[in-house]
């Protein structure tokens, strides 16, 4: 599967914002938590130290002492005495908890109080009420003796304040990616947009309007130089094109004055000639080749001016079934005289906008060809319908048909299926190019069935309204 | 009958003129354009064949200078361009026929023949030896025996009677008779004349009808060969 360019753009762009915007969420995550926990850490060992100070111990039981008429040493008191413990070191016994510790549960054993002194770092544990951050610190006592003190620190606020900014995140991220794909699809758009146009426009262009050009807009970027290369294209393949149609306006002259005289030489000889003697079967056999070649520089002619688009179609309705009844009608005789049943089936009224004289030699030379391949006794018959917005033309014969491998060469120019044909007629294989090149003129096909020595169908399909 | 062939091709001249003097024609050759009208006007000719494609001098303008002197003067073109807006071209332009290169001496002349006889009364009723053609009542009959044709037959012997003793050639009859340009790949023109044979010639003693081959047809009571 290939993408346009606009959908790999703005593939690409959503992908390398879709990477930063998770490596930016990423980053300022982890900073905001480190950050964050380390003003917790910090707290805590300023509401330790701070706590140290307070503590009398009398006669080995501990109390907080401070100035109760200062509200500054009072609130801190009273945030480093939520959660505190303190326990004796050398025999490990709880001295004092306060009521917010008590609840947690968190009683330590000798041994663990022993390990504390040793190795004094801070933990955090989980509570019904959120996590809390404990630090451990062993002061002396006067009389030799230790004690441990723990404070605890609610982290609940951090918690929470890291949560909704996760929450922020998981919203936000993929609502920018959202946005910013819809941002790339429309950028990407908008910058292709002179491309699309371009291409529109050089569509519109054929052999007929070979002298039109993309539209320049004076401003030296990529796209205009896209334009101009294809202008300088244009301009060349107007005059090979140019060339071309003089070459064969001239070839046509050159050719039909030589043939003019020729043919008007011998026909003087021919009259003097005497009646059944050789030089009268001799002139008139003559006469007969230079009228071949003359039809065949014609249809070649003719052809090359088609391609060439120097010919201009007028374009108005033409009732098809109407033509190909007539066609019909004036062919009868030469199918009556080959015991041919000619017949003409029309399925409603189908009219279509296009050149009545140029449809017309379409379908002559369809049924001249189909009359041609056709033996006694046979049968053509010409098919008109409609389908929707398409005129619909069968030709059908039950004459000696193609094999698969020449119905897909029949189209082209001078091609005769087999060299038994050549013997059957004289044509020079130009005219079904010909009906091609009617048929694409009206922006319809033509396409061939067929069986050898069961017949073929020829099917002509015509927009009813060639834009 | 005298007519002026302006045709810058010495052979082609030619032979026109050796064409037409054998038919009786008196005529005068230019070879380039540039005398035409003054000729046309100095002389008093029956028609004039003119070369679109001149030296000097294209055949439109020439046709403009005749037409200007000389309004009623049948004029014939020649021309070895044969596309259809070259014919359109050259009809609006003025000229009376039209005739692409090559083309059959015999065509010429019978092209020339109607020009001539244009304006001239139709015979309603039309004779060779003993086969009549009443054009009004739309009867044909040979001797005392009536035959009966289908219109295309009809159109086709009608046409052959009204240029009896003369060829015609196949690309006239299509363009009198038919309405389209069967461009000679069907044998349409053979088909009817076979049956116009049947009809008219077939029993009686004397045949009308005649191919002339590298030529065309000819209905005739006395062929010269």
């Amino acid at each position: 599967m290939t993408l346009t360019l606009r959908a790999r753009l703005a593939a690409i762009s959503t992908v390398v914002f879709g990477l930063l915007l998770a490596a930016l969420s990423v980053v300022s995550y982890s900073v905001l938590a480190r950050r964050l926990d380390g003003d917790v850490t910090e707290r805590l060992t300023q509401l330790t130290d701070g706590l140290h100070g307070y503590l009398r111990f009398d006669s080995g039981v501990p109390s907080v002492e401070f100035d109760a008429a200062d509200s500054d040493q009072a609130a801190f008191v009273q945030e480093a005495t939520r959660y505190y413990q303190i326990y004796d070191v050398s025999t490990g016994q709880l001295l004092v908890e306060s009521s917010g510790f008590a609840p947690l549960g968190l009683r330590l054993t000798t041994a663990e109080v022993q390990a504390f002194r040793a190795r004094p770092n801070p933990f955090d544990i989980v509570t019904e009420y959120g996590r809390l951050r404990i630090s451990n610190s062993v002061r002396p006592v006067s009389g030799g003796q230790a004690y441990l003190l723990q404070v605890g620190v609610s982290l609940a606020s951090m918690d929470v304040a890291l949560k909704q900014y996760r929450g922020l995140l998981l919203w936000y991220t993929p609502a920018a990616l959202l946005a910013a794909m819809f941002a790339a699809w429309w950028l990407s758009g908008f910058a292709l947009a002179p491309l699309t146009r371009m291409a529109d426009e050089a569509r519109r262009i054929d052999v007929k309007t070979l002298e039109r050009r993309l539209p320049v807009r004076g401003v030296d970027d990529e796209l205009e130089r896209v334009a101009l290369a294809f202008n300088d294209t244009l301009a060349r393949l107007e005059q090979a094109v140019g060339q071309m149609r003089q070459f064969s306006t001239a070839l046509a002259h050159e050719l039909r004055t030589p043939l003019t005289i020729l043919r008007g030489e011998i026909e003087l000889a021919l009259r003097k000639a005497g009646a059944g003697d050789a030089a009268q079967r001799a002139a008139a056999s003559q006469i007969e080749e230079i009228d071949r070649l003359t039809r065949l520089i014609d249809h070649i002619l003719t052809l090359a001016r088609a391609e060439s688009g120097q010919i201009q179609l007028t374009f108005a309705p033409v009732d098809v079934g109407d033509l190909a009844a007539s066609l019909v009608e004036q062919l009868e005789p030469v199918a009556q005289a080959r015991s041919i049943d000619l017949l003409c089936e029309r399925a409603g009224v189908v009219v279509v906008e296009g050149d009545a004289g140029w449809l017309r030699r379409l379908l002559l030379n369809l049924l001249d060809n189909a009359l041609k391949f056709t033996g006694q006794d046979g049968r053509v018959v010409v098919r008109v319908s409609r389908d929707g917005d398409t005129a619909r033309i069968d030709v059908q014969d039950t004459g000696i048909g193609l094999s698969t491998e020449d119905a897909q060469h029949v189209f082209e120019r001078f091609f005769r299926a087999d060299p038994a044909r050549s013997a059957i007629t004289e044509g020079a294989g130009l005219g079904l190019s010909l009906v091609q090149w009617i048929a694409e003129s009206h922006r319809g096909a033509v396409a061939v069935q067929s069986r050898l020595s069961e017949g073929s169908t020829f099917t002509v399909t015509l927009p009813i309204r060639p834009v | 009958m005298r007519v002026l062939v302006i045709e810058d091709d010495r052979k082609v001249a030619s032979f026109i003129q050796t064409g037409l003097e054998q038919e009786g024609y008196s005529v005068d050759v230019l070879n380039d354009g540039s005398s035409a009208g003054e000729q046309a006007r100095t002389i008093d000719y029956d028609a004039v064949v003119l070369d679109l494609m001149l030296p000097g001098r294209s055949g439109f303008q020439v046709l403009r200078d005749i037409r200007s002197r000389k309004a009623a003067l049948p004029v014939l073109i020649l021309t070895a361009k044969d596309s259809l807006e070259e014919r359109v071209a050259g009809l609006d332009a003025g000229a009376d026929d039209y005739m692409p290169k090559p083309f059959a001496l015999a065509e010429l002349s019978a092209r020339l023949r109607a020009l001539l006889r244009r304006g001239a009364p139709r015979e309603s009723v039309l004779r060779v030896g003993d086969l009549e053609m009443d054009t009004i009542r739309r009867k044909v009959r040979r001797g005392d025996t009536a035959i009966a044709l289908k219109p295309k037959e009809y159109a086709l012997l009608e046409f052959l009677m009204r240029n009896s003793d003369r060829p015609v050639t196949k690309a006239l009859i299509i363009e009198h008779v038919w309405d389209i340009h069967f461009d000679s790949i069907s044998n349409v023109v053979e088909v009817h004349i076979n049956s116009l044979r049947n009809k008219v010639d077939k029993g009686f003693e004397v045949a009308l009808i005649h191919t002339l081959r590298g030529v065309g047809y000819v209905l005739t009571d006395t062929p010269s060969s």
